[in-house]
């Protein structure tokens, strides 16, 4: 064979320079192109994702809000999908309303890894995005959305607790993002940041038996008088922490802007006579003794004339307090002065933000003196002219428990990171001294009188020492101008042991039917809320019964 | 020549081989006495050098069945090779390539009838007991018979009658594979044909090739990316008018409208090719010939993958980042990681220092084969050897010329590195042949 040797040199350099070409490129890709290549990956081609959002537990461990990975599905833009595609995606779980837009738009929420696995088959696929995401998981709702709030479109908290730790929850500052691969696993890493990759868990001081026990409570109370809405705190007074925290309306809302128990602020009636009893016995105006004369059912004063449910003539200090005498307190009140009356409903926290962790608290109305006008003192004393939120006036009684003390209320117990470290725990804080020890044991007893044998004699549970006030109050109306005679806001406020109180109870009806004396309509869910507190945190009895002598 | 020297108590071979049909003695069909110094040593180092470094990321990305898979085709690749090399190269030539070019062909069919489909295309075959790709066993059939049908006609080789078989038998796998449609492997057969045409120094066919490839060419990236419109068929006949025109009044030709009508006729056909072919083609090989001229035309979707394997090959810089150790493959931004775009792992994992292996391991590899070829005692071992080279490397330039960004990516693996088990054993039963006639001539 005669051998062409010209044919394969030829060839020979042909492939020795498509080599040279090719380790060429190589080192052109490498050292020229290199940074423009680099520069890309770390801004288009990194997937990221968020981090798990926090949960949200009582204090004794029970879970009510949590977060779960999963999928979002987008249509891509130009792509169309056909009746044979939404019957397939149909088959796991996927239901779609036919669209012939052709933009990308969100057409799936949420879809479960399992779901994701069983469409990534199929081959839908190809004209889906299917993007990380999250969904967020309420358990008792009914119970607490007013309280946890709920997270807006964005996933972002939009009210209660959700909104008000939406940074720690989510962590916005700290770590924004997680790198994923492109399957949506999250990278391997030794960074404990990514391999929790959960952003911190809120602990409230919520106890949920006491929660699910109030809520039932208020429940049955708001049906059975047909109110409006009702409330009860259950406030631990030694420490401030909140251990029941329910608000009950009668058309429950799917979602919650403002708790009701911190937003709604209303006039608190009788139960605000107790700030004026301790400014008066504090300023040594008046002794627990002396007596006043109150007109017998009408009494007029300089400028307003004051009525009371029942005529009395001659009471004490005492028996003002044990009856409710709205006549009784205006008189201490006069006594008292505007100055004063001022400086004590200031001082019980009233006309101020409680500073609980919650967000659109509103502080209620406690008109400044320039603007009050000559009536103004009279209302004031027994709870008219200002306004209160049921935390503020739970918080006010929370005062007299403490011997004189306002504790601020708290919410939020801990917070803790996904790591385990303990990020935040809640700790007492005194914010002043009201009255004196004294002064508060004096009101104690008077309180104690208005469950022995006053107005709140159905709250009264043998053997326990428990002190509470209650309150009836009009409400405004404003289309007539005038105090209503059919809307009032019953409530009933008190806590108990008389000494060493441990808790603050306060419960309120909002418009209840017929009957509307707070001693009334409240005093059944107040025993019943005293009565489970004493059983689950094993209170003592204070008076103990005549031992039984057993004879032989 | 030196190398047609019988081996040390080899038995010395006449250069004319009585064909086995006359001679039909089974005494042909292995060479005896043959010692291990007869193998060609660069080609079996570089080999299983290729070899183990794909081995050694596929290991590291496939596990279970596919991992069992690989080392089986494996054994079985090293075990054809042997056989391969221990077999005369003639006895399988003469009448047998037609057998095993009809197989082949047949695989093919049945492909496209009960293949299985992975990715858009058809071209996996199930028989129970193992799947593998017929085009893969295609390529080597065909291979056969044209050498079989080349160094027959020889003679006549500038004959267009020769040309139109060679065309026949390299066009009908090619038509085959398309249809599964697996572009890669189709564009193989027509570089075989090519090949040969380039060894035969048939310029005209060549010549008109290239232009009609072009011409095709550049028709389907423009109808890519246009719709097809009855303007151009009309700009065509105006063209052709005032081609005529011009050759009746100004250049007064003889007979004008035979030149004017050929090239209204020519670019016509051109143009309605093109079109019909862009309109074969799927949306994703579409894409790929666009982003092959613009690979930044869309980073994120179509154009994912150039970008990516360019950023893959880019952040290995020059030692690499270590075995096991590349993120942009193993994390799965890469597709195709140990498939097509292996070259670039490897490049991201051991830097321009394992490319540079791997690109000197396939250069030592190729050059011998072209050796061989140019020493071979017949033509037929001669035309073996080329076909088998211009295969191979052919694949080779296409694949790491694609992970490089300066090639249409066509989904070819790189032979001997990539994963895929009928690539594999055949490439290596190919190797097995060239060392075969390395040792027949040095016999």
């Amino acid at each position: 064979m005669k051998k062409d040797n010209t044919r394969f040199t030829f060839l020979g350099t042909c492939f020795v320079m498509l080599f040279a070409l090719l380790l060429g490129r190589i080192l052109y890709v490498l050292a020229v192109k290199k940074d423009e290549i680099l520069s890309q990956t770390k801004t288009n081609l990194q997937h990221k994702i968020k981090k798990l959002r926090g949960n949200i537990y009582t204090n004794d461990g029970i879970l009510l809000a949590t977060s779960i990975r999963g999928f979002e599905i987008y249509k891509k833009a130009g792509q169309i999908l056909t009746k044979k595609d939404i019957k397939k995606l149909k088959k796991i779980g996927i239901s779609i309303t036919p669209e012939l837009n052709k933009k990308r738009k969100l057409i799936y929420k949420f879809i479960n890894p399992y779901q994701q696995e069983k469409l990534k088959k199929l081959p839908v696929k190809k004209k889906l995005e299917i993007i990380p995401t999250q969904k967020r998981i309420y358990y008792r709702k009914n119970i607490y959305a007013p309280l946890i709030g709920f997270l807006n479109y964005e996933k972002k908290g939009a009210a209660g607790i959700e909104y008000y730790f939406d940074d720690i929850l989510s962590e916005i500052k700290k770590v924004k993002t997680l790198e994923i691969d492109l399957s949506g696993n999250l990278l391997l890493t030794k960074n404990p940041e990514i391999l929790y990759a959960k952003c911190s868990d809120v602990y409230l001081t919520i106890e949920n038996p006491v929660q699910e026990f109030l809520y039932e409570q208020i429940k049955n109370t708001v049906e059975k008088f047909h109110g409006k809405k009702g409330y009860g705190i259950v406030i631990n007074a030694r420490t401030g922490e909140i251990p029941g925290f329910v608000s009950y309306e009668k058309e429950q809302k799917k979602f919650y802007m403002k708790n009701p128990l911190i937003g709604d602020a209303f006039e608190p009636g009788s139960t605000f006579k107790i700030v004026t009893v301790s400014a008066a016995l504090q300023e040594k105006i008046v002794t627990p003794f002396e007596k006043f004369y109150c007109g017998e059912g009408q009494f007029r004063f300089p400028t307003i004339t004051v009525r009371d449910h029942e005529p009395y003539e001659w009471l004490t200090v005492a028996e003002i307090i044990q009856h409710s005498s709205n006549i009784g307190i205006c008189k201490i009140a006069e006594k008292l002065g505007k100055q004063k009356l001022y400086f004590y409903a200031r001082a019980f926290g009233f006309g101020n933000y409680t500073g609980i962790s919650l967000p659109a608290e509103s502080r209620g109305v406690l008109r400044r003196i320039k603007n009050w006008s000559e009536t103004s003192l009279y209302c004031t004393s027994f709870g008219q002219e200002v306004s209160a939120t049921p935390l503020q006036i739970a918080q006010a009684f929370s005062v007299i428990a403490n011997n004189g003390l306002l504790i601020a209320p708290k919410i939020i117990k801990k917070i803790v990171a996904s790591s385990g470290r303990t990020l935040y725990q809640s700790k007492k804080s005194v914010v002043r001294k009201v009255i004196s020890p004294e002064t508060a044991k004096t009101v104690k007893e008077m309180l104690l009188n208005v469950t022995e044998n006053g107005t709140a004699i159905r709250a009264k549970i043998k053997g326990w020492k428990i002190c509470a006030k209650t309150g009836t109050a009009q409400k405004f109306d404003a289309s007539i101008g005038k105090y209503s005679n059919e809307k009032y806001f019953a409530s009933l406020g008190g806590f108990l042991p008389m000494e060493n109180s441990r808790f603050v109870i306060f419960i309120g009806v909002d418009e209840p039917e017929k009957f509307y004396y707070g001693g009334l309509v409240c005093a059944k869910a107040f025993k019943k809320t005293a009565q489970f507190l004493i059983d689950y945190y094993g209170i003592p009895p204070d008076e103990k019964e005549p031992q039984m002598l057993v004879k032989k | 020549m030196e190398t047609r020297k019988a081996g040390v108590g080899g038995r010395k071979i006449p250069l004319c081989i009585p064909p086995f049909s006359k001679g039909g003695n089974r005494g042909d069909l292995r060479i005896k006495n043959v010692e291990m110094k007869n193998f060609n040593l660069k080609i079996i180092l570089s080999v299983f050098f290729l070899l183990g470094f794909g081995s050694s990321e596929i290991v590291s990305f496939v596990s279970g069945r596919a991992l069992y898979n690989h080392f089986v085709a494996l054994i079985i690749g090293v075990l054809f090779l042997f056989v391969f090399s221990d077999t005369r190269y003639r006895v399988f030539l003469r009448f047998r390539a037609h057998i095993l070019y009809l197989l082949g062909i047949g695989l093919l069919i049945l492909t496209l009838l009960w293949g299985k489909e992975i990715n858009f295309s058809r071209s996996w075959l199930d028989i129970r007991i193992i799947t593998f790709q017929p085009s893969e066993i295609a390529k080597f059939t065909t291979i056969l018979l044209l050498t079989h049908y080349v160094s027959k006609n020889y003679a006549t080789r500038q004959s267009f009658k020769t040309i139109v078989g060679i065309g026949f038998i390299s066009l009908l796998p090619f038509v085959l594979v398309f249809i599964q449609p697996d572009l890669g492997s189709s564009i193989v057969f027509l570089a075989i044909s090519l090949a040969f045409l380039v060894l035969s120094q048939n310029t005209r066919p060549l010549l008109i090739l290239f232009f009609v490839g072009f011409a095709l060419f550049f028709s389907l990236i423009y109808f890519c990316f246009h719709c097809f419109s009855f303007k151009i068929p009309v700009l065509i006949f105006v063209l052709c008018g005032i081609l005529f025109g011009v050759f009746e009044f100004i250049f007064k030709v003889k007979k004008p409208y035979i030149p004017s009508l050929f090239l209204f006729l020519s670019l016509n056909v051109i143009v309605f090719t093109g079109f019909g072919i862009s309109k074969m083609l799927k949306p994703y090989q579409k894409n790929r010939i666009m982003n092959f001229i613009n690979p930044q035309r869309d980073p994120l979707n179509s154009g994912y993958q150039i970008s990516q394997s360019l950023i893959t090959i880019g952040s290995g810089k020059l030692f690499g980042k270590g075995y096991l150790k590349g993120t942009q493959a193993r994390l799965g931004f890469l597709p195709g990681k140990y498939t097509d775009f292996l070259f670039a792992t490897i490049c991201e994992e051991f830097g321009f220092v394992g490319a540079f292996l791997i690109l000197i391991a396939y250069f030592i590899l190729y050059m011998e084969i072209l050796k061989i070829s140019q020493r071979a005692v017949d033509r037929e071992g001669s035309i073996l050897c080329f076909l088998i080279f211009s295969v191979l490397s052919f694949q080779t330039i296409l694949n790491i010329g694609m992970n490089l960004g300066v090639l249409p990516i066509t989904g070819l693996p790189l032979p001997f590195v990539s994963y895929g088990g009928t690539a594999v054993v055949v490439y290596l039963s190919m190797i097995g042949v060239v060392l075969n006639v390395n040792r027949v001539a040095k016999e």
